[in-house]
């Protein structure tokens, strides 16, 4: 137990900090002693001293705290998701941007999208409905066309991931040029822009992330099992169809959710597991809370860059996660290659 | 008792298995041989439920398996893999604690009870030492006796073997060899201990050592057992020359009385 404790305090420290930053740093930065009263004062009924005017509530509780709380679900779904892809498919490179399960959520969204406006309540209920089932008959398409036999290779995986995604982004790209107007902020949507705010995308992105997460938590055991293949999972006892399928969901489900309402976000799934597992080793009993954890992170720290880099303007956070995660997993490819963590 | 009665088994269509017939007592280790493509690996899936017989039982004791959920079949058979693509990042304890999976919930919480169990089948195949260390890191060896501790920390009076040798090197081979034989022949410390002779069926390509831990050889030919005896009986120079389409010649090693077979 001793040496169990450690990882999710240092994890969970990064986290509490990252969420500071978050609520904090903007185009209007509020300073730490603000925030404290603000809190404190609002939990109280009354206006703060500190606020006269009362532009630091709203910024804070209006944009900033249903912005992180947005964020943390999807940080810990796509990172949640992608150490579940990389276990279920037993390849280091499965993630939901690189198998083409985000991009296929995307394309349900859209076509969601096109017959109902985002923003209205129905729309909060379908676009993630019609996401989830894009994601899979994505995932499904997928494995599908990457199977060899029983086993499906790592380069199959990816091959048949980028030509179905590309397919849904392409039926993505036609909707949304076809359409006027509104379907065309979807697109900094799509870009990892979290366009949406105040409080109805977190309502609406908290049953299937709270879902999602809680089944793949509690499918880290069968996960550690299916690390040897699916014959030894069998020969030690685990239904291992039954199994699959349970997985292949929550972690759809997740994605799915993420996408609806941040966009198409690449690459927290994918490093994020990878440090963990580095750091921290492969047991999925570890690896999946952690990785949500520091996936949620490390989504916080990005939008943090992406609102603050060029203010008062904005960059989708997906171009953030994409620049510092395609070198970030060189880098750690690289250093790995002495340290067979994988 | 394991035994496998009348079995028939193959896979769409084609039949590779032709009514095997073979009796594994508790307390002894078998050896499965026979060339590439006699049935060797079919009749490990078959007795390990990966694979559904056509026809025929496989039982241990009075039960029969082939009416078994898996869960409840790997309480009683284990399966000791090939060591190839091993997962990442796992230590060898953690591997080991899988080999508990079987008798675990869906959670996969572990007791103060499986600790011990774990532990147990680390020493007997010495690997407490290297309980923390990364199974990448650890030689083919030492992986395929991490692969053993877990099959022994299953608890099943049955354990089942495909080539767990090949990878190994001679030391290796004869180190691992010997730990199986230990374990259906068990000192009696250790038996004064609770340790219950295990039965155990290793599939083999390698005649030379077959001697130094199997008590019986069963030979298999094109999807049936032709021949069924000790090492002495069936390491016979003009059975094996047919079978494996070569001349062949056995030798004796006048000291330890151990065969070993050779081509013409």
């Amino acid at each position: 137990m001793k040496k169990t404790a450690r990882p999710f305090l240092i994890s969970l420290i990064i986290l509490f900090a990252a969420i500071l930053v978050s609520v904090l740093v903007g185009s209007v930065f509020i300073p730490p002693a603000t925030l404290w009263d603000l809190v404190k004062s609002s939990l109280q009924g009354t206006t703060s001293a500190l606020d006269p005017n009362g532009s630091f509530t709203a910024i804070l509780f209006q944009l900033r705290a249903p912005r992180t709380i947005l964020l943390i679900l999807v940080g810990a779904a796509l990172a949640g998701s992608g150490s579940a892809y990389q276990g279920l498919f037993r390849n280091p490179l499965a993630d939901p941007f690189m198998i083409g399960v985000s991009s296929g959520a995307g394309a349900g969204a859209v076509i969601a999208m096109s017959i109902q406006w985002p923003y209205s309540t129905l729309g909060l209920i379908a676009v993630p409905m019609a996401a989830f089932v894009g994601a899979v008959v994505s995932v499904l398409l997928v494995t599908q066309l990457a199977r060899v036999g029983k086993t499906i290779p790592t380069t199959n995986l990816i091959l048949a991931g980028v030509s179905v995604s590309a397919f849904a982004s392409a039926i993505t790209s036609l909707l949304m040029i076809n359409s006027t107007g509104e379907l065309r902020r979807a697109i900094v949507w799509l870009m990892g822009g979290s366009t949406l705010t105040g409080w109805s995308p977190v309502l609406g992105v908290l049953p299937y992330a709270v879902i999602g997460l809680t089944v793949l938590l509690l499918t880290a055991h069968p996960l550690n099992v299916l690390q040897f293949g699916d014959e030894q999972a069998q020969q030690l006892g685990i239904p291992v169809q039954k199994t699959r399928l349970i997985i292949i969901i929550a972690a759809t489900l997740c994605t799915a959710a993420a996408v609806s309402f941040a966009g198409v976000i690449g690459f927290v799934g994918l490093v994020i597991p990878h440090v963990v597992r580095m750091l921290w080793g492969g047991d999925y009993r570890r690896l999946l809370p952690l990785s949500m954890i520091c996936g949620a992170s490390l989504l916080l720290v990005t939008d943090v860059v992406a609102r603050t880099i060029i203010s008062p303007q904005e960059i989708p956070v997906g171009i953030i996660t994409a620049l510092l995660g395609a070198p970030f997993f060189l880098w750690v490819l690289n250093r790995s290659k002495s340290q067979n963590y994988w | 008792m394991l035994s496998i009665e009348n079995l028939n088994a193959g896979y769409k269509g084609e039949k590779v298995l032709h009514d095997i017939n073979l009796k594994v007592p508790q307390g002894s280790v078998i050896a499965l041989i026979g060339p590439n493509g006699s049935g060797k690996t079919t009749l490990i899936r078959a007795i390990s439920g990966i694979l559904t017989p056509a026809s025929g039982k496989v039982r241990y004791n009075d039960q029969d398996l082939t009416q078994k959920s898996i869960q409840d079949r790997s309480k009683l058979v284990a399966v000791v893999p090939q060591i190839r693509n091993l997962p990442p990042a796992f230590s060898v304890y953690e591997v080991v604690a899988l080999g508990r999976t079987p008798y675990l919930n869906w959670f996969g919480i572990t007791s103060g009870q499986d600790h011990e169990i774990v532990k147990q089948s680390m020493a007997q195949v010495d690997l407490l030492e290297m309980a923390d260390r990364n199974i990448a890191e650890l030689s083919g060896g030492e992986q395929q006796r991490v692969m053993l501790a877990r099959a022994l920390a299953q608890q099943t009076p049955v354990l089942i073997m495909d080539e767990p040798t090949s990878h190994l090197d001679l030391q290796y081979q004869v180190s691992f060899l010997k730990s199986v034989h230990r374990l259906a022949h068990p000192s009696q410390a250790e038996i004064q201990n609770g340790f219950e002779p295990r039965s155990a069926l290793v599939a083999i390509h390698d005649l030379n050592l077959l001697t130094n831990f199997a008590d019986q050889v069963a030979l298999m030919v094109d999807g049936r057992l032709v021949k069924l005896g000790t090492p002495a009986e069936v390491l016979q120079p003009e059975i094996l020359s047919g079978v494996y389409h070569l001349p062949l010649t056995t030798l004796q090693d006048p000291i330890t009385g151990h065969f070993a077979v050779l081509p013409r």
